[in-house]
């Protein structure tokens, strides 16, 4: 089986987690792994945008000596996106609805993100 | 193999990296090969293939084998070129060699009743295309000759002689579908020898999966073989890919212009003017799609560009003409972003400016190799920043 397929399968996974609406893999570079999302969505762009967001986030709070950036989560008026880094090569970037429990779905975000880096790294 | 005595003319597939590798197309009157990875997905370019002649007002025979002509129409479907409208107008035929595998019957136009026997999948194969023939001009599916081979062994091979004899009587093209598994030496050699043209599809196991497309052999001559990468859209069919290709430069030098010059859909994270993030874009472009990311240019972002570099197949740098002073950033740019060394083309923007710099001036103080194009542009000028796509795709193309 290809990375491809695995982590689509990781991805279809996660989708059965309540509240998750669309989710993608990008590599830290901004190119798209795979991604669930509805057919509209320019995926590739949304790729792109997570990892610079991502690399902005990780160089802002390392240059005022906050440490290293685990996640950022982006809440809008109708959903949270979460992103979050799996391994050295790879971000996982998830829309979930406004409502979702953070905790909860922090703890299959972490789940799913060390799968992928065991597949992607191997 | 029969010699086409180099009477053949080409039938466009219709797909234009496929036509450039084939050098027009398809060969006229006789048969060839798409062999396929076993990751690789040849159906989808198969019926982008057939669509196109359909569309053409050609004739389709497609045999299946190992999948049921249903699930043919569906992909078809999801493709976006669907095939069942032309099986509804008599246009396009269907052998079934798989039904009878379940002991099922079919509705299909033709119907292989034992398809454990290559003498009576010929048989079928022969009346199929000797009656559509009659009708237009035949483009023929056989998916998949490994199927049968599995079946069959080398005995399938022997009846693909006689096909390929029918080929040229009623002038019809011959596709076979072919995944190269792991097979004998002498059967994978076989089936090579077999046809005069064949296309490859090959997979890449990268993080980003790849398929490349190339041409191995075309019309008995061995090729070179140029590799092109081919995503496929899901509408539009099957392009040429390049994921991504830097556009870099000093603060100001016309990156997010060109980018949105280029592209048919852009976006920027522009904050006060300046690009604080990236500029995205999707470029199309002779057969190609092409993504750009036009990065940052104030040295204040500069963690950004280093980490937005990676995996970029060719970088387009940008200069404003009028600011010499700025080159030395320029070229630490390409350091930064790690696509130094990468194919570039240098975009020497902001000619219409009174006090530009000539393109010649512009060369000599960034003090750059020969071998590197260097174009002249203005920024919202479309012809002038197309050629730099141009020359950076032959360069991409070329290595
Ligand atoms: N006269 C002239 N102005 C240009 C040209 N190309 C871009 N500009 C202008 O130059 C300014 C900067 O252009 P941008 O495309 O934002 O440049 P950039 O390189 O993306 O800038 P940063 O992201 O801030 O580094 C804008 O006001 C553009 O309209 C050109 O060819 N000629
Ligand atoms: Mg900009």
């Amino acid at each position: 089986m290809s990375t491809k397929s695995l982590i689509d399968e990781i991805l279809r996974g996660l989708k059965s987690v309540g509240g998750v609406v669309a989710s993608a893999v990008v590599t830290r570079d901004g190119l798209l792994v795979s991604s669930d999302t509805s057919p509209d969505v320019d995926a590739e762009t949304f790729a792109a945008m997570s990892a610079s967001m991502m690399g902005a986030a990780e160089t802002a709070i390392i240059e005022v000596k906050g440490g290293n950036a685990g996640r950022v989560i982006v809440e809008s008026n109708n959903s949270k996106m979460i992103a979050l880094g799996a391994g050295p090569k790879v971000l996982l970037v998830v829309l979930a609805s406004k409502e979702i429990q953070l905790g909860l779905i922090l703890l299959k975000l972490n789940d799913a993100a060390r799968k992928i880096s065991s597949v992607v790294d191997l | 193999m029969f010699k086409s005595n180099g009477q053949t003319t080409k039938v466009p597939t219709g797909i234009s990296i496929v036509d450039t590798l084939l050098d027009g197309g398809m060969p006229n009157g006789d048969s060839f090969l798409i062999r396929a990875h076993p990751l690789a997905d040849p159906l989808s370019m198969v019926i982008e293939f057939l669509h196109n002649q359909l569309k053409n007002g050609g004739v389709g025979v497609f045999l299946v084998n190992n999948k049921s002509p249903a699930s043919v129409l569906e992909e078809s479907a999801i493709l976006k070129m669907g095939l069942r409208d032309f099986k509804r107008n008599g246009q396009l035929f269907f052998i079934d060699a798989y039904s009878a595998l379940f002991g099922l019957r079919s509705n299909e136009a033709y119907f292989v009743e034992d398809p454990n026997n290559p003498v009576s999948v010929s048989k079928v194969v022969a009346q199929a295309l000797s009656e559509c023939s009659k009708k237009g001009k035949v483009f023929f599916v056989y998916d998949s000759l490994n199927t049968s081979i599995d079946e069959f062994g080398n005995a399938i091979l022997a009846e693909a002689n006689t096909w390929k004899r029918i080929a040229i009587a009623f002038n019809a093209i011959l596709c076979f579908i072919y995944t190269e598994w792991n097979y004998p030496k002498d059967i994978s050699e076989a089936v090579a020898n077999l046809f005069s043209s064949i296309v490859d599809l090959i997979t890449l196991e990268r993080i980003v999966a790849t398929q490349v497309v190339t041409v191995s052999k075309n019309e008995g001559t061995p090729v070179s073989k140029r590799m092109v990468p081919i995503k496929n859209a899901v509408t539009g069919g099957i392009k040429g890919y390049v994921p991504k290709i830097l556009v870099t430069g000093p603060f100001h030098a016309g990156k997010t212009t060109l980018v949105h010059t280029l592209s048919t859909r852009a976006v920027s994270v522009q904050r006060m003017g300046t690009t604080v993030a990236l500029d995205f874009g999707h470029v199309n472009h002779r057969g190609f799609t092409l993504d750009l990311f036009g990065t940052v240019g104030q040295p204040r972002f500069d963690p950004i560009l280093e980490r937005l570099g990676g995996e970029a197949l060719g970088a387009i740098l940008v200069v404003d003409s009028t600011k010499p002073e700025e080159f030395p950033r320029a070229k630490e740019m390409m350091h930064k972003a790690g696509v130094h060394g990468l194919p570039y083309v240098l975009a020497a923007n902001k000619q219409d400016l009174p006090d530009a710099l000539s393109v010649e001036e512009v060369k000599k103080k960034m003090n750059i190799s020969d071998e590197v194009a260097i174009v002249g542009t203005v920024g919202t000028d479309k012809v002038s920043v197309v050629k730099v796509l141009d020359l950076l795709l032959d360069k991409i193309l070329s290595t």
